[in-house]
């Protein structure tokens, strides 16, 4: 075997990739529709729009609101189908694709972890297609496994729970925490079926996302290689670090050191620091193969480093969207133990062992004939459509119909040997998430008003008008704008 | 335990050697993936084995084509004319981006030369996010922008003016540029472009 087939052929925990593909899959649906359909408004508004690719420029129409945010719910919808039947090549090349656009369409989203989340897409597409039966087996019916893993499906339930009360507060890190702490607390009560023979298995993508990821951080380190970045200024510059450290400086100060050394060896740390955490990722794909004592500590220390990277740019309240959640995801499931990761799959896979022995089961009772296919992808197309109808959103009709479609050709176009009934089952589940997503955060709200602001700014009172009272509808408490809403009638009407 | 530990993972790299070694001389391996749903779990032992030769030396030139897409494209910042479009570097919270810069736009009309240069609302022409943008000189914005003035009636050239203070509280030289609109042509005036 030649070191480039050593390196992307060998064999690697098989509870990795799968743990990495659901988490990730998760987070970017609930990303596309909690977080980034807020400033749809801005797509298309005076006509003005130049795209990260000038082909894309001279392809597209002026996008619209309307257009962006179907995008955006397309790309929830195809990870969340993809989260439920599995990691399959073209659903994944298609979720790439569309995800892409929905960046590329325009340079009014300029956020770099955006094009990181598509390098993912594309690695995700090659990662070994595990099942949850295959990591763990389902435990025997009637048996304390499976009391013990329904009292564990319960606390998933109420943790999923607390997670959108913590979510609506805008807090991202803490409820990240708090749902990594409830879920290691609960696989330590839930014992793992077979900890001393973890499945392993191969790919390219797994270990190809982890020299990826090596690429970002080293580069992110060079970018730091500069003047101001040593010095401390652009840190400083960066929203609330000297009221965040400010306790450290304090400290810094007692021992002799004047708050502009401390920022100073504060900046230049974080250079190293992302260094050996690039070369961290390099090693860690090989970890389950080499072990040793090198192995482990590089992958424990980078680990930390990680953590400490990540949960302190999410103190410092940087606008950088969910980014740290997609690293301490990638964190856990390249740099932990295979031990620790085996446990966090035995119990996050609990639902999906079940659902695989419920669709089993159905099959088996009930085969697929063509009337039941139409019948499942119709009631499919119902779901999406009345998911679209509450969601209330521009784009929303046009996007569940695209999803519609697809089912009814995954429907007709199948093999008689193939059930796509629980593939249709999955869209429906992934659109009544969509509209669970939408409805229990603030993003409908944050489209109405930003959309409106931007018309008053421009003095398009109507327009304005219009996106206000459509926004009070979900205006959290304390957020109504039911002045300025009657300032803009009062005009208007002297107007007239 | 650690010894134990040891001889375990001495053994899996043997068996795992001797299945890579089993599938080079037999290219009818599976495809990466593990046993089939509703069999028992394959054992550590039992890692599938290494795709066939075809296989990978196809999957290794999609790899190298890919890592050398993302080890080229932040390069190419540093080694072309890096400048403010930092797309695709992996320069977040670069100094560049950290700089507080103000701008205006103007733009001349052909029968009022002599009236000067008159200030084009921006606030009024465009979202705030490009606003933010422009600020950020992001070229392919900056220039579309000026492009587009062009295609309003009585305008001879768009200028755009951006003045920055650095993160280290220095001001940078201003950057000053110009639009001929019926040439089509775009000089630098002054400051770096």
């Amino acid at each position: 075997m030649s070191p480039l087939d050593r390196y992307f052929h060998s064999e690697y925990g098989a509870a990795r990739p799968y743990l990495f593909a659901k988490l990730f899959l998760v987070l970017l649906a609930l990303d596309t529709w909690m977080l980034m359909i807020g400033h749809a408004g801005r797509y298309g508004a005076t006509g003005f729009n130049v795209a990260h690719f000038a082909w894309l420029d001279a392809m597209l129409p002026l996008p619209t609101p309307g257009f962006y945010v179907g995008v955006l719910l397309l790309t929830g919808l195809l990870a969340l189908f993809v989260f439920f039947t599995g990691v399959r090549r073209l659903p994944l090349l298609l979720l790439f694709a569309v995800y892409t656009l929905s960046w590329s369409m325009s340079m009014l989203d300029s956020y770099q972890h955006h094009y990181f989340v598509s390098l993912i897409l594309l690695c995700l597409a090659f990662f070994p297609q595990t099942r949850a039966g295959e990591l763990h087996p389902r435990p025997t019916s009637g048996t304390e496994g499976e009391r013990a893993g329904h009292v564990y499906a319960l606390i998933v339930v109420a943790l999923v729970a607390v997670f959108f009360v913590i979510e609506k507060e805008g807090r991202v890190w803490r409820s990240f925490f708090v749902l990594c702490f409830a879920v290691a607390a609960a696989s330590a009560l839930r014992r793992a079926p077979r900890p001393d023979a973890p499945l392993l298995t191969r790919g390219f993508g797994f270990p190809l996302l982890g020299a990826s990821v090596a690429i970002v951080y080293i580069y992110t380190a060079i970018a730091k290689m500069d003047e101001n970045w040593v010095a401390g200024h652009t840190i400083v510059r960066i929203s609330s670090a000297p009221v965040v450290f400010a306790d450290f400086v304090t400290w810094a100060e007692g021992q002799g050191i004047g708050p502009e050394r401390f920022w100073s060896l504060f900046a230049t740390f974080v250079i190293p620091q992302e260094i050996l955490m690039g070369v961290g990722y390099l090693f860690a794909v090989h970890r389950d193969r080499v072990g040793g004592l090198f192995m482990e500590l590089l992958c424990g220390v980078t680990a930390v480093l990680a953590v400490a990277l990540h949960v302190g740019a999410e103190a410092l309240g940087l606008e950088i969207g969910w980014f740290s959640d997609y690293m301490l995801a990638l964190a856990c499931t390249f740099l932990l133990p295979l031990s620790a990761v085996e446990r966090l799959a035995s119990v996050l896979t609990w639902p999906a062992r079940l659902a695989e022995g419920f669709f089993a089961e159905w099959q088996r009772e009930s085969p697929a004939d063509p009337g039941a296919r139409v019948i499942v992808a119709l009631a499919s197309a119902a779901v999406l459509f009345g998911a679209a109808r509450l969601i209330d959103l521009p784009g929303a009709y046009w996007a569940s119909g695209v999803a519609s479609v697809a089912g009814f050709f995954m429907a007709l176009a199948s093999r008689p040997a193939q059930d796509p009934r629980p593939a249709l089952l999955s869209l429906s589940l992934a659109a009544i998430a969509m509209w669970a997503a939408i409805a229990m955060s603030p993003v409908r709200w944050e489209y109405y008003r930003f959309t409106g602001g931007d018309h008053y700014r421009r003095g398009e009172l109507q327009a304005a008008l219009e996106n206000y009272v459509k926004g009070e509808r979900y205006a959290p408490e304390g957020e109504s704008r039911r002045d300025k809403i009657e300032r803009i009638r009062r005009t208007l009407g002297r107007g007239d | 335990m650690a010894k134990k530990r040891r001889k375990a993972r001495r053994t899996r790299q043997a068996q795992s050697q001797a299945l890579a070694a089993e599938a080079e001389a037999t290219p009818t391996g599976a495809k990466g993936e593990p046993s089939a749903i509703g069999q028992a779990p394959t054992p550590a032992s039992m890692a599938p084995p290494v795709a066939p030769p075809a296989n990978r030396r196809l999957a290794n030139a999609f790899i190298l084509l890919f890592l050398a897409y993302q080890v080229l494209m932040p390069l190419r910042y540093y080694l072309g004319e890096g400048g403010y479009d930092e797309r695709f570097s992996w320069r977040m919270f670069s100094t560049l981006r950290l700089q507080r810069c103000s701008i205006a736009v103007t733009e001349q009309g052909g029968d009022s030369q002599d009236l000067g240069p008159r200030p084009v609302d921006l606030k009024s022409e465009l979202h705030v996010a490009w606003i933010n943008i422009l600020k950020r000189y992001r070229p392919a914005v900056v220039e579309k922008f000026m492009r587009s003035r062009c295609r309003q009636a009585d305008v001879s050239s768009v200028g755009y003016l951006r003045n920055c203070v650095d993160t280290d509280g220095a001001t940078l030289p201003p950057l000053e540029l110009k639009l001929d609109c019926d040439s089509g042509r775009v000089q630098t005036l002054g400051g770096e472009s």
